[in-house]
């Protein structure tokens, strides 16, 4: 049902109607926005890959070949874009010699305004941002927004024998920082 | 397979069916491996309630009129470059065939007659070292014919008349010229037009 909702809005889009973008988006922001700020650490990165997949997603809503659900569609992109956000980050924190204090003054910026919820949001970054990319993607994918290995695989285009094998070392590594 | 990596296995769903079966049933009956897979249970759970905070409505509100400034302001920065591009690409092509088109279009009589003052330097410079030099060695008598003269380098009969006297008045043998054969002539105009004006 959700797909042929989202089959109306992009016709809808496509044959004119703008603002028929806005229900889309609104739709998706927030699973979009999540998932970056899971795999980016902080709100600052993640509302610049929310705004970038939001402003691919408009452009390239004309090409859309319906040959996924536009669900799939948008994480592919939310997930591309986030991987390759931490392949710049760390290329700019290696040549510019940025340390955590810079990263710190960054993160200051929040949507997060309970303190509670903001310290909790905080451990939980911390475990996080230390699995390496690929695995946080799997976790994050279907720990956090919930996917099975099948959309998953659909989404990042690998088979679920490795989306597993990541899922496994993410829970080790998961562990073991819980338990320093 | 330790108690560790039966769990983590099966919370990744690395087990199959009949092994799955079987661990549930271990769990039941150890209770080493049932607190250890409870504790991965609640790290797992935690990590998910750490996850859900309440956020301030206003980012989600103000995300798309953000994204639509965005969206106008690359589309602006995309055609200042490509307007960047193509003004001065189109001047120089103007400009060029501006230039290609006169050339091909008016030849040496274009050149000739819009430079009078020019021309009139050159046969001054050009007469006396090679007209006077020629004339010495070669005068072979016969007519000067202004007419095939002004054809052959296309300029107007008249201006070179007057041309050629003020340029040969100079060293005095401008009387000469009558003399000289159309070929000699034409010779020596040729010659002119190759180093002076080609």
């Amino acid at each position: 049902m959700a797909v042929d909702k989202d089959t109306e809005l992009i016709e809808d889009f496509l044959g004119g109607n703008d603002s028929a973008f806005n229900k889309i988006a609104a739709k998706y922001q927030q699973k979009i926005y999540w998932h970056a700020r899971r795999m980016l650490g902080n709100h600052i990165d993640a509302d610049e890959v929310t705004q970038e997949v939001l402003i691919v997603i408009y452009k390239k809503l004309k090409d859309f070949k319906f040959n996924s659900s536009l669900f799939t569609w948008i994480f592919r992109i939310t997930t591309t874009r986030s991987l390759n956000y931490i392949k710049k980050r760390q290329a700019k924190k290696f040549l510019f010699f940025l340390d955590e204090e810079q990263k710190e003054i960054k993160t200051t910026e929040d949507i997060i305004k309970n303190v509670e919820d903001k310290e909790k949001m905080e451990s939980l970054q911390k475990v996080l941002n230390k699995i390496p990319a690929k695995q946080r993607e799997v976790f994050v994918l279907r720990h956090f927004d919930g996917l099975t290995y099948e959309e998953i695989s659909e989404i990042t285009g690998k088979s679920t024998g490795g989306l597993k094998a990541n899922y496994f070392h993410a829970l080790k590594k998961v562990k073991e920082l819980i338990n320093e | 397979m330790n108690n560790e990596e039966k769990i983590l296995k099966y919370f990744s769903d690395n087990l199959t069916k009949e092994e799955k079966i079987t661990f549930e049933k271990e769990i039941e009956n150890s209770e080493e491996l049932k607190l250890e897979f409870e504790k991965m249970e609640k790290i797992l759970s935690n990590l998910k309630n750490n996850s859900e905070a309440e956020v301030d409505d206003k980012y989600f509100i103000n995300l798309m009129p953000n994204v639509r400034k965005r969206i106008s302001k690359e589309n602006k920065f995309i055609t200042i470059p490509r307007l960047a591009i193509i003004l001065p690409l189109v001047a120089v092509i103007l400009i060029t065939s501006f230039i290609i088109n006169n050339s091909f279009n008016s030849g040496v009589s274009f050149s000739l007659n819009d430079n009078s003052e020019m021309l009139s330097e050159v046969l001054e410079e050009a007469s006396v070292n090679q007209l006077s030099e020629y004339l010495d060695l070669n005068l072979t008598g016969g007519e000067t014919d202004f007419a095939v003269l002004s054809n052959e380098i296309e300029v107007d009969e008249d201006n070179l008349i007057n041309l050629g006297k003020s340029t040969l008045k100079s060293f005095d043998e401008y009387e000469l010229i009558n003399n000289l054969s159309e070929e000699e002539v034409g010779e020596i105009y040729n010659k002119l037009l190759k180093t002076k004006f080609l």
